[in-house]
């Protein structure tokens, strides 16, 4: 039985899709059967950033509405085979599907991955409703600021009065310099507002941008400090024990040379 | 230009900021979440008294940015621990 991830965040633009991606190649890479589902109805993102726009002949709501087989809506990656994706439909809205839809299509699918993910729209409408009904656990993606980790609590919240049973946090987007000059919030900070621990952090990375651009995984980048952070999230999701170890060499020194007392 | 050297601190107030207006955003809760603090309320209670299960009230008070939990519970009689 694969375990079903939701990845949400609440605010929009914080890096949901970008993490899916990016996980779900992650352990694709090391074996696992991986299958994203994008669930933003109308706005789907998941396949430019996989790289699969191309591709999509059937999406989510012709398999809810029996236009085709499950089967015919999931696009196989072009590098990894062993990652999947069923694209979102662009032109029906998100009331096309309901929550018992959801439970529905990842109930037949369960037992042919190892991992699920779904890909959740923002806010906290039908969209998020509905990913959340077919999930098991969750990813919550926030940056350090102020209101993306007031959205991560209130999702958190909603949340816990869900089916979910493991909710974990990935505080995206950390700018060490700017956490060390006291101009931004800490991955501790931040972990001490939500109460809990993260199961990653990432630092800001430009690669992002030019993997974005290109469609493909910054996982696949070996320079990219964002692209490893995302690989080992996919290890800790598998079970890895591995420490989050945010500061550059240079930064250390920087810390240790200057700021010591304040290098929260 | 020299802010290399001098502390600045919006992270201190972002912080701030945060923890109080996600406390309040929290005690703005669901009657779910209030039946089940006070289930666990009742629970810790009591291994000390026995309590007149029909008269307890829990709920949260809200006075401007703070907020207060009040919970009733008339007692029958203390136990001995």
């Amino acid at each position: 039985m694969g375990r079903v991830i939701v990845v949400t965040s609440g605010k929009g633009g914080v890096g949901k899709t970008t993490a899916c991606a990016n996980i779900g190649h992650a352990l694709a890479k090391s074996g696992k059967e991986v299958l994203l589902i994008d669930t933003d109805l109308g706005l789907r993102n998941l396949d430019t950033a996989l790289g699969l726009e191309n591709r999509i002949v059937f999406d989510i709501v012709d398999v809810i509405e029996n236009r085709c087989r499950i089967k015919q809506a999931i696009i196989r990656d072009k590098r990894n085979e062993h990652l999947s994706l069923m694209p979102a439909s662009q032109s029906k809205d998100k009331n096309s599907i309901n929550e018992e839809n959801m439970v529905n299509l990842v109930r037949e699918l369960k037992n042919q991955y190892d991992f699920i993910l779904l890909d959740c729209p923002a806010g906290i409408e039908q969209g998020f409703k509905n990913a959340i009904a077919g999930a098991d656990e969750a990813l919550v993606i926030c940056t350090p600021e102020v209101s993306s980790v007031r959205d991560a609590d209130r999702v958190i919240g909603l949340m816990a009065a869900s089916e979910i049973s493991r909710i974990s946090l990935v505080v995206n987007r950390i700018k060490p310099e700017l956490v060390r000059s006291g101009d931004m919030l800490s991955l501790e900070d931040v972990e001490d507002i939500l109460g809990q621990k993260a199961i990653g952090a990432i630092v800001d990375d430009a690669m992002i941008v030019k993997a974005t651009n290109l469609g493909e995984a910054a996982v696949n980048m070996p320079t990219s400090k964002a692209g490893k952070a995302y690989e080992n999230i996919a290890k800790r999701l598998m079970g890895e024990n591995i420490p989050i170890n945010l500061n550059s060499p240079i930064g250390a020194i920087l810390d240790k040379l200057f700021l010591k007392k304040s290098a929260v | 230009m020299f802010g290399f050297f001098k502390k600045s601190n919006s992270k201190k107030a972002a912080k701030e900021r945060l923890m109080s207006v996600v406390s309040r955003d929290r005690a703005n809760v669901s009657a779910e979440f209030i039946l089940k603090m006070t289930a666990d309320i009742i629970q810790a209670a009591v291994k000390y008294i026995e309590p007149d299960y029909d008269k307890i009230s829990v709920s949260i008070e809200r006075n401007g940015s703070s907020a207060c939990l009040l919970a009733r519970m008339p007692v029958n009689f203390f136990k001995a621990i």
